[in-house]
């Protein structure tokens, strides 16, 4: 499984007090570098766009998951496998990439798109595959492709285009050797390299294990093993799981805080859901959520399942992703008791009129524009508006692209109905009934 | 849309509960924008409720006078406001809108505000309590319940009516039944109305009345979006993070009578109670400004005969006796001038003024009267200013006359960095109540207005950065073009904000976003300031502001006092010291001789460092100007300005100069006025005496008009004085046609004209620092590279200009230097200097000081144990060279930082084992240059430039000293490090750009369409590779004609092709200021 092990987070040196260098002198390394592949579409990097890139980076892992059952996503826009099983099946690194180009650039040119989830398979297009030792370098390689060291091959498939760049097995530490030292993902100490003359990742490579320690301290030796090419990775380097509380050896899949706890029948209940993702797909299951809001149909919220666990804090622009508004914020005048027993989840087109059968609508200056007479559901017969409170406005989201800009009334007709309606692009519509 | 409830016609209203911008990023609308749509309204009467303050109340009343509409005072207090109103989503605090009944209600709530912020003790953290402010009320406020934070209201939501209704019975308790009252507003919230029925309820069971506001922070609904924008900007968040903390209703905003008669009619008792209320509450507001204090003048003097007597001693000094005068007409003129100040009772006026100078002078601090002080007798008499305003025949009506509105103006000059003693001298003087700084609002312009919108639109600093970069002005009236350049000229999406950013950033232009200090501007008065104007702490210590700006401050006539911190004073003083500290000779810069040799150096432009004439404009215009006695640097102070040049009036006077265009006048009568500035007028006092000469008007006549013309506001006095001007003018004799040309040429020349006396104060100082330049080079780059920041040029081109001078400049180590820079030679050697320890990154002055003080040291163990560093001051000291006295390389000094840092004071030196350090490749030359620029910001070694010469030859480019034998038009490659890039208003879109080499200055001037062109290029890159057209002013051919070699010459380059030339980490242009 492609999941970081947390036992890897810990340092060797823990513990390291003023006997410093004998303890130096018989440790061991620990851990054994796997081959990595690494995929990315640039194109689909920022995931600003209403999750829309994240969704058709979606389908990109699904195509990775006909070729090995554990991808690992590392930003937005790039994954990760583990080499060594998919190789084997598939007969070798190199025709394993390009069945997987193959495959992508099938999706690709099938041209499916879905409207409704805004899913461009275009835009995967151009894919770059990097193939090393560890799961850095390989992400090393992928953006890196004009090196020497890397055997590079790309391909041209219809609209698709890819590129592999693979560091043969034992030339990781030399592919590294030549590159800058601004690559290494820790910013604190590139400054210092440069400062010292120290300006490839060789050169720093070269310094030996005691002269790291004592001069950048013990947090820099995992970094140092890494640009060695002795170590898969170093904590950091994934963008966005770092802010994601998931336990590090829990799949992502079976997040537990989502119901609150891990006994066995929640775990079943998840195992469930997760059976019906696969025969829905992806997004197709929502669960609905409270959360803070000003009007009703503000104060709770349908989150795709699996969305909730992605993507957290996109780069730029104000993102778009399924954050729960928070309850504890006061939300000043709001909607409170009591609250409607029925909320609509496709609201119904309603007439109001006045006593002249003018249509009523809201100013501006959030006032009615006259005194509400007469009210029709959803074409159905007028009945006389027998008491109604309101308008009440808001204007919210108004920085983003779905903003809203509505007014309420609660109003009870003739026939005995109670109900809220919502003024919204100059129309009103039925939002919820009380009891 | 028409709104049903806009047709019928109601009563008036009052609207008691009103935000402008003065509550600082929680209102919206000038006062001016408030008052206007009252109007529009039809709102009878409106009070301004600010947070905290009366920062709006002149603009506000004026306004209102304009608008026929009744100001109602007050302000919304913090109450408990235990932290600050920024940076906190919800600041924590009830509210209370404290609205005054009467002029002494007015008082007392400034004294109040002004209390609570003295209380308080540092900057917007003002601590009021119900029982202090009962005691400060006396029955003259009227206290509303107030909004959502309002005490009554807030306990009512949050604990329920019991509690709320305790609150209320305090408040009565604190300030009588008759002056609470329960405040109802209406936004449109599906709570409104269940809070406004449980507080009538409660004003019922406590037999209070009840009022209805709109509880407004901006004019219109249209404003709503902004509004919102800077309540996230206040919170410092983006508007996502601020969803949920502010309403979401645009409903704040301004409501007519007849809105209010409908959405309150649920309450019927509240609207004609708040029309009431505001009659009540409606009085007229005169700021009674009060006088200056009475100085102390010993028994039996008067404040008149002190000043005689002062005054006359000054004479006796400067002119000699009354009967053996030295400058003829001195003595009259004193007697004139004494008559006219005591007749406008501002004999203490001078006297303040005096006090202050004689400080200056007993604490050794250097100071000099500007501006048109310097037209008076008096002034110099007292030695408040250095210009003898009798020998040279200026106006003394320029400064003072019984026709001129208000006090009049002394401004002193004080060298910077000891301002503050002046400062604090007043306070205690005067007592911190009788003295104030005048505030300055910080208003938005063009590059905080986008920094701070595409901030809380949740972009990241990197575009943030960029797009701010990308605005080249920063003047509010150009905004829209800024913004159009921005948008524009770069054609990459990357350096153009979103249009939502751009569109807000625009609205946001021109709203106040906090209080600071004004540079000089100091009130002072005989009783306390706080009965009209509130104090509040400035975030320096120390130090109180009023809250007014000085707009506000003149409109009440206030007299202020400007106490200005002038970079050159402490240059030159700081100069004058090292002279005589290092060579023993004492200069007194009021007796410097004149001499040729420091004009030729003017001619010659040689001028970086020189006070006024260093920019570009003042370099290039000094070899055609080519002034030879004192009076030339008068002329060339006041004719290298925007107003001149977009006057066209340069290059007429260079060439009368020239002797190419003849002198000529209007008329013969205008001959006495201008004859000394070959018929240009470049003065204001030019435009008064050609009225006195050409027209008869009196002195006092003339400055009414100077001012009329200057200010242009009073069209009526305008007229008055048009036709005075004209029957004078045909009294002379001149009618018609000249008659009108002489008014046009005056009306023109109004706009940019310039105080000759204030020309004549700087000019004193020009003098004083190219002689300095001329004859202690070393003394004087010292003293400016010690006076930093200040002036033209950066530290670097300072230290190259030194060393084009044969002055030494060394790099700062740790054994040699001391704090600041220091001279190292004695007067027999060359000029040595050597930089300081502050001098270095992250070093400063305390610890510079700690550093120089423990000094020498052995090895940079020896410095840890004595002195506290941490591991970055430590790295900048050795990065920076600074070390290599006691380690030769700088990177293995950069390697040992880190351990050595956490080196122990108690451990003895010599022991630590752990910092020998691995094989490091020594710095190049070129890394060098990079660590000097990045650790001290200049290299003191080889230029990169001068590193890169050979390429650069190779590839045919010249230098700056190449360029004086190159004939005009000549095709020429340069290179240099970008030391400046400018767009003066007057230059008409054109660019200039100048470039530093290792031999001087080249200046090269862009077309706006060449600018376009290579914009990206030449506006990111630190070094250019530019080709151009020479512009000589001298043709070469004469200026290499026998015997006249050195003939100054301005030399500009024609730009045609810019390209980059990379070379690592250079200092940083000064652009676009």
């Amino acid at each position: 499984m492609a999941t970081f092990n947390p036992v890897c987070y810990k340092s060797p040196y823990e513990g390291v007090g003023d006997s410093a260098k004998t303890q130096l002198s018989t440790f061991h390394l620990l851990e054994s570098v796997d081959r990595y592949l690494a995929l990315s579409c640039p194109n689909l990097s920022h995931a600003d766009d209403f999750g829309r890139e994240l969704r058709t980076f979606q389908q990109v892992v699904i195509v990775l998951k006909e070729f090995c059952p554990f991808i690992e996503t590392i930003a937005p826009g790039v994954c990760a496998l583990k080499l060594r099983g998919p190789s084997r099946y598939f007969g070798g690194e190199d025709n394993l990439s390009e069945l997987i180009h193959n495959r992508i650039a099938t999706l690709v040119n099938a041209k499916i798109t879905d409207k409704r989830l805004a899913i461009d398979v275009a835009s995967i297009s151009p894919v770059r595959i990097g193939i090393a030792n560890g799961l850095w370098a390989s992400l090393v390689a992928i953006n890196n492709p004009r090196s020497t060291v890397l055997r590079v091959a790309s391909i041209e498939l219809g609209n698709y285009s890819g590129i592999t760049s693979v560091v043969p097995t034992d030339t990781t530490s030399d592919f590294l050797a030549e590159l800058p030292v601004s690559l290494l993902p820790n910013t604190n100490i590139i400054g210092t390299l440069h400062k010292l003359g120290i300006n490839t990742i060789g050169s720093f490579a070269n310094l030996t294990t005691e002269d790291v320690f004592s001069r950048f301290g013990k947090q820099v030796l995992l970094l140092h093993e890494m640009a060695k090419g002795l170590r898969s990775e170093v904590p950091g380097i994934r963008h966005y799981q770092k802010r994601n509380t998931l336990p590090p050896n829990i799949q992502p899949a079976k997040q537990q805080d989502f119901w609150g706890g891990s006994d066995a029948s929640k775990e079943r209940a998840l195992g469930s859901l997760h059976k019906l993702e696969s025969i829905l797909g992806p997004e197709q299951i929502f669960i609905a959520r409270l959360q803070g809001g000003w009007a009703p149909d503000d104060q709770y919220r349908f989150i795709p399942w699996n969305l909730q666990r992605t993507l957290r804090g996109s780069r730029g622009k104000l993102s778009s992703r399924p954050v729960l508004a928070d309850k504890e914020k006061p939300w000043p005048g709001h909607f409170t008791h009591p609250f409607p027993s029925l909320v609509l989840v496709k609201p119904v087109l309603v007439h109001l009129r006045s006593n002249t059968q003018q249509a009523i609508t809201v100013t501006r200056r959030s006032m009615l524009s006259d005194k509400p007479a007469d009210i029709s559901i959803n074409g159905s017969q007028w009945h006389k508006v027998v008491n109604y409170a309101g308008p009440w406005t808001h204007e919210s989201q108004w920085w983003s692209k779905h903003p809203k800009r509505q007014a309420y009334i609660q109003l009870t007709a003739s026939n005995g109905c109670n109900c809220l309606l919502v003024f919204e692009h100059k129309t009103w519509f039925l939002n919820s009934v009380y009891d | 849309m028409t709104d049903i409830y806009t047709k019928s016609q109601f009563d008036n209203y009052a609207e008691l509960h009103a935000h402008t911008y003065y509550s600082f990023l929680d209102g919206v609308s000038s006062p001016h924008d408030m008052i206007a749509e009252a109007s529009r309204l039809g709102i009878s009467s409106i009070a301004i409720t600010d947070h905290n303050g009366l920062y709006g109340i002149v603009e506000f009343s004026t306004a209102a006078r304009d608008f026929g509409i009744q100001a109602i005072y007050g302000a919304e207090i913090s109450l408990a406001n235990s932290s600050k109103r920024t940076g906190l989503f919800d600041p924590s605090g009830n509210h209370l809108v404290v609205l005054a009944k009467s002029p002494e209600g007015y008082k007392r709530l400034s004294k109040a505000i002004s209390n609570a912020n003295l209380l308080g003790g540092e900057k917007d953290r003002p601590i009021f309590t119900l029982e202090s402010l009962s005691d400060s009320a006396n029955g003259s406020w009227v206290i509303l319940t107030g909004c959502r934070k309002g005490l009554v209201p807030a306990t009512l939501v949050e604990s329920g009516p019991s509690p709320a209704r305790r609150e209320l019975e305090k408040l009565i308790y604190l300030f009588g039944t008759d002056n609470v009252f329960v405040e109802l507003w209406h936004h449109f919230n599906p709570t409104d109305t269940y809070r406004n029925d449980a507080m009538v309820e409660l004003a019922y069971k406590c037999a209070v009345d009840v009022v209805a506001t709109s509880n407004a922070h901006y004019a219109t609904r249209d404003q709503y979006q902004l509004a919102q924008v800077l309540s996230a900007i206040r919170a410092n968040c983006t508007l996502e993070e601020l969803d949920g903390w502010a309403s979401p209703s645009p409903t704040a905003h301004l409501r007519s009578p007849q809105e209010q008669a409908h959405i309150f009619s649920r309450w019927p008792r509240a609207l004609p109670r708040t029309a009431e209320l505001g009659i009540e509450c409606s009085f007229d507001l005169k700021l009674i400004a009060p006088q200056l204090p009475r100085c102390n003048v010993p028994y039996p003097h008067t404040q008149e005969s002190y000043l005689r007597e002062l005054t006359y001693a000054g004479a006796q000094y400067r002119y000699g006796s009354k009967s053996n005068e030295r400058v003829t007409g001195a003595w009259k003129q004193i007697d004139y001038e004494l008559e006219i100040i005591n007749e406008l009772g501002y004999a203490g006026y001078f006297l303040i003024v005096w006090e202050i100078v004689e400080f200056c002078k007993s604490q050794d601090i250097y100071c000099q009267g500007r501006g048109s002080a310097a037209n008076s007798a008096v002034c110099f008499a007292l030695g408040i200013t250095r210009a003898d305003a009798v020998a040279l025949g200026l106006l003394f009506e320029r400064f003072l006359s019984v026709a001129r509105d208000g006090p009049p103006d002394i401004d002193l000059d004080i060298e910077s960095d000891r301002r503050e003693e002046v400062i604090q001298h007043v306070y205690s003087l005067y007592g911190r109540e009788h003295a104030g700084l005048v505030a300055n609002i910080v208003s938005y312009k063009p590059k905080s207005a986008i920094r701070d919108v595409a901030k809380v639109f949740g972009y990241s600093s990197p575009d943030i950065e960029r797009w701010s970069r990308a605005i080249e002005h920063n003047e509010p009236a150009l905004s829209d073009r800024a913004y159009v350049q921005a948008n524009t000229s770069d054609n990459t999406s990357e350096h153009t904000p979103p249009e939502i950013v751009i569109s807000f950033a625009k609205q946001l232009i021109g709203i106040p976003r906090h209080l600071s200090i004004h540079p000089g501007g100091m009130v002072i008065c005989d009783r306390s300031i706080t009965e009209v104007c509130p104090i509040e702490h400035a975030r320096m210590k120390d130090r109180t502001i009023l809250q007014w700006d000085k707009e506000s401050v003149a409109a009440i006539s206030l007299v202020k006092f400007d106490l200005l911190g002038l970079g050159m004073l402490e240059a030159l003083h700081r100069c004058v010291d090292i002279i005589s500290e290092k060579y023993g000779i004492d200069i007194d810069l009021a007796e410097i001789p004149q001499e040729d040799q420091v004009y030729d150096l003017l001619c010659n432009a040689d001028t970086i460092g020189i006070f006024q004439v260093e920019s570009g404009a003042q370099m290039n215009t000094l070899p055609r100007m080519k002034p030879r006695c004192f009076y030339d640097l008068v002329v060339e102070v006041a004719l290298i300005r925007p107003g001149p040049i977009q006057g066209q009036a340069v290059h007429p006077y260079l060439r009368r100069r020239d002797g190419i265009e003849e002198v000529t006048y209007l008329h013969p009568l205008l001959k006495k006025s201008l004859e000394k500035t070959l018929g240009i007028p470049l003065f204001q006092e030019q435009l008064m005496s050609i009225a006195i000469d050409a027209a008869g008007f009196s002195p006092a006549q003339a400055d009414e008009l100077r001012q009329a013309m200057g200010s242009k506001r009073s069209s009526e006095r305008m007229e008055r004085l048009k036709t005075n001007l004209f029957s004078g003018l045909a009294s002379n004799g001149i009618i018609g046609k000249d008659a009108q040309s002489i008014w046009d040429g005056l009306a023109a020349f109004s706009s940019f004209g310039f105080p000759e006396s204030h020309s004549v104060s700087f000019a004193y100082l020009v003098y004083a620092s190219a002689w300095l330049k001329l004859h202690y080079p070393g003394a004087f780059y010292c003293a400016l590279i010690n006076s930093q920041p200040m002036g033209f040029w950066s530290p670097q081109s300072l230290v190259a200009d030194a060393k084009r001078h044969q002055v030494e400049v060394l790099p700062p180590l740790i054994n040699k230097s001391s704090l600041m820079a220091t001279l190292e030679s004695n007067l027999l050697e060359a000029p040595k200097l050597r930089l300081g320890l502050a001098s270095i990154r992250s070093i400063g002055i305390e610890l510079g000081d700690a550093l120089y003080r423990n000094a020498p040291y052995s090895s940079i163990e020896d410095i840890v144990s004595r002195v506290r560093l941490n591991k970055d001051q430590l790295e900048a000291l050795a990065e920076s060279g600074a070390l290599v006295e006691i380690e030769p390389s700088r990177r293995k000094a950069i390697w040992s930082a880190e351990p050595i840092s956490h080196y122990r004071q108690d451990q003895l030196p010599g022991i630590s084992t752990i910092h020998t350090s691995p094989q490091l490749p020594a710095m190049t030359t070129m890394e060098k240059i990079e660590a000097d620029i990045h650790n001290l910001g200049l290299t003191t070694g080889p230029s990169a430039i001068e590193m890169l010469r050979p390429y650069l030859k190779s590839i045919g480019a010249l230098t700056s000293t190449d360029l004086v034998h190159i004939e005009s038009n000549q095709k020429v490659l340069v290179a240099g490090v970008v030391t400046h890039r400018q767009r003066p208003e007057s230059a008409k879109g054109a660019t200039f750009i100048t470039l530093e080499d290792e031999t001087g200055i080249i200046r090269a001037t862009c077309s706006v369409g060449t600018w376009k062109r290579y914009r990206s290029v030449a506006r990111s890159h630190p070094g250019l590779l530019i080709s151009g057209r020479i512009e000589r002013s001298t043709p070469l051919a004469i200026e290499s004609s026998p015997g006249s070699l050195s003939t100054p010459v301005a030399i500009n380059i024609r730009v045609e092709k810019i390209s980059p030339i990379r070379l690592g980490h250079l200092p940083s242009a000064r652009n676009f200021r």
